[in-house]
């Protein structure tokens, strides 16, 4: 958040839903889209070489899936980790509950409303790092 | 009578016995004395001449007699008690040998595949001389050539008798002897006796193995059939899945689609535009509707729909789910009443299933009343199996359920009209979420209709709360944005 704006990473195998969500948060006040991925191996490069503060991060998608992004990154003793929101086609609860036991912050079913998602990622740096349970 | 009548003279005159038997002997009468146990004591020359034999032989042949007895009565015992025929015609058979003083046996049964008979037991030669006689043809006079057989091992007589069920040949039994030149007919009276109790009983055997083999495979093909049909629900299910989240991706880039244009490029867009893009809006939320309630139903059969329940304000929450709905009445101009017997009443619900099932009553009650006609929400307190419940009821001034659709209104796809002229839209999955929901929440749904008179659907939900465990505040989404949310999805075929 050098440049003082919200900096995240989208990931998600939907190139259109990817496009129009990158241009749907680049037009909020203080959100920057610093990089997209279309499978987990990028998702995670992408985390680990442009250090985001949030990642919104499909569930399912090819090579490395949402759950073991997650699970990868809380392997790795990172300084700062990212904040999480995850999104899935499907609201199967146990995934969802694998995630948050994995320490995502949010769990979005799609098609959701996005403002919601672009309050959420407003709302997330504002916690108080130690105090959020990770 | 005549020994009674010696014994009493016996005794009358308190006679020595050798007095009495020569007494005994030179009477032309016959006299024959028994013990209780069976074996003869005495029999004079009228006895012997009266029953054709000697005294010896007579003995010979009573425990000849209670030895058949005793033989037949153990092959009937056996035979009916056991599973395993075979074993036991060996047994016997050796029983018989023994008996009959014989020396060889073979029994063959007729093998229905191979059409020919089967040596199934022997005794009395080699193991490798039995392999030459294992199979015999039908076509082959079967017994002389077993007979032929046994005389190459010094048998001098046989007695070769089929095993005869129900007037067909099932085998054979065989007993050969070197120590005589012929069988005596009560010899070969007993083979035939037990070769007869020995068919019956393998009848037995085979009719019950029958009943077993069908009843065997009446279970496997049930068995076979609820597995088949196990699996095609499980395939129905994955593929219920797994086509829902393939129909939910592209309504995903759809509706984030709308939400852009109507960010990004508004001062862009005319009125007519705007216009297109509403109804572009309204009928991709019909088809997330039907899709959401697809993949719910699918979840709920496959057992994997989880309870969220927290303790909530019933009456204060169905208020706000119907405040929230006013804005689609006011479109038909309908009024859209609340009231409730109750101030508050605090119950554990799954708050976002109950959200789906008041919406979804308040859809079809809305989309069912004409203009002008009223919809009204009541919340009030009843019971349920004889517990305190909450009732909370819908009641709209619709057209009415006819009686023959009440029982099916529930059922999955049970509201379809497949008919031309259908008048109301809708895939008929709505009101089998609301019942499956509903029941997860141990509560009831029912219906009261009468034509031209209107509906009331109305449920009772337990009067209980939980313990709640702790929640993480970041996971929900605010309560108003999602009933905002649902209530679009759940009124978007009005």
């Amino acid at each position: 958040m050098l440049s003082g704006k919200i900096h995240v990473v989208v990931a998600d195998d939907n190139k259109d839903f990817n496009d129009i969500l990158c241009e749907y948060l680049n037009y909020q006040e203080g959100i920057e889209v610093i990089g997209t991925a279309g499978n987990g191996e990028d998702a995670l490069d992408l985390i680990l070489s442009k250090r985001p503060d949030i990642v919104v991060l499909d569930m399912i998608m090819p090579k490395l899936d949402g759950v073991s992004v997650l699970e990868k990154i809380n392997s790795m003793p990172l300084e700062r980790k990212p904040f999480f929101i995850m999104l899935s086609a499907i609201g199967n609860e146990k995934i969802s509950q694998r995630a948050l036991a994995l320490g995502a912050e949010y769990y979005m079913t799609k098609p959701f409303d996005m403002n919601v998602l672009v309050n959420k990622i407003r709302q997330l740096p504002l916690l108080n790092y130690s105090v959020v349970a990770r | 009578m005549k020994m009674k009548q010696s014994c009493k003279y016996k005794y009358a005159h308190n006679d020595s016995l050798e007095q009495e038997v020569n007494l005994l002997n030179q009477s032309k009468e016959a006299f024959s004395a028994w013990d209780l146990n069976g074996p003869i004591i005495y029999c004079n020359k009228g006895a012997e001449k009266l029953y054709g034999y000697t005294s010896v032989q007579l003995q010979e042949k009573i425990n000849w007699e209670k030895r058949r007895f005793e033989i037949l009565l153990e092959v009937g015992r056996k035979l009916l008690s056991s599973n395993d025929p075979q074993k036991l015609v060996e047994e016997l058979c050796s029983n018989v040998m023994e008996f009959l003083d014989c020396h060889i046996f073979f029994n063959y049964l007729a093998d229905e595949e191979q059409q020919r008979l089967h040596l199934k037991a022997c005794a009395g030669i080699p193991e490798e001389a039995a392999l030459e006689i294992e199979w015999l043809d039908y076509s082959t006079v079967a017994g002389d050539i077993q007979t032929d057989f046994a005389k190459s091992f010094g048998i001098k007589a046989c007695v070769c008798h089929p095993l005869i069920e129900h007037n067909k040949i099932i085998g054979t039994l065989l007993f050969g002897t070197r120590s005589k030149d012929i069988f005596h007919e009560d010899e070969i009276a007993l083979i035939k006796a037990v070769a007869d109790q020995v068919a019956a009983a393998m009848n037995r055997i085979r009719m019950e193995e029958l009943v077993r083999t069908q009843q065997e495979l009446i279970i496997q093909t049930e068995k076979n059939k609820t597995e088949a049909f196990l699996r095609e629900i499980k395939m129905k299910d994955e593929f219920l899945s797994l086509i829902s989240h393939e129909f939910r991706t592209p309504l995903t880039v759809i509706n984030s689609a709308i939400q852009a244009m109507e960010m990004l490029c508004q001062d862009e867009l005319s009125d007519k535009g705007k216009g297109f893009l509403n109804k572009i809006r309204h009928n991709a939320n019909r088809e997330l509707k039907l899709i959401n309630n697809l993949l719910d139903i699918t979840r709920i059969n496959a057992g994997q729909m989880k309870m969220n329940q927290t303790n909530i304000d019933i009456v204060q929450y169905s208020k706000s789910i119907t405040e929230s709905v006013t804005v689609y009445a006011e479109q038909k101009h309908i009024p859209l009443s609340f009231s409730s017997t109750i101030r508050t009443k605090v119950i554990a619900i799954d708050e976002k299933k109950y959200e789906r099932i008041l919406l979804n009553l308040l859809s079809n009650a809305i989309k069912f009343t004409p203009g002008g006609k009223a919809v009204s929400v009541l919340v009030s307190q009843n019971v349920l199996k004889g517990n305190n419940a909450v009732c909370i009821q819908v009641k709209d001034e619709g057209p009415g359920i006819p009686k023959q659709k009440m029982d099916l209104i529930f059922e999955l796809f049970g509201q379809v009209d497949t008919s031309l002229t259908r008048e109301a839209e809708g895939s008929g999955t709505g009101l089998s979420l609301v019942k499956m929901f509903v029941e997860m929440m141990s509560g009831e749904v029912f219906l009261e209709s009468e034509a031209g008179e209107g509906s009331v659907f109305t449920i009772l939900l337990p009067d209980e709360t939980i313990i709640e465990p702790p929640s993480r505040q970041t996971m929900e989404e605010r309560p108003d944005q999602r009933l905002i949310r649902a209530a679009a999805l759940e009124f978007s075929d009005i």
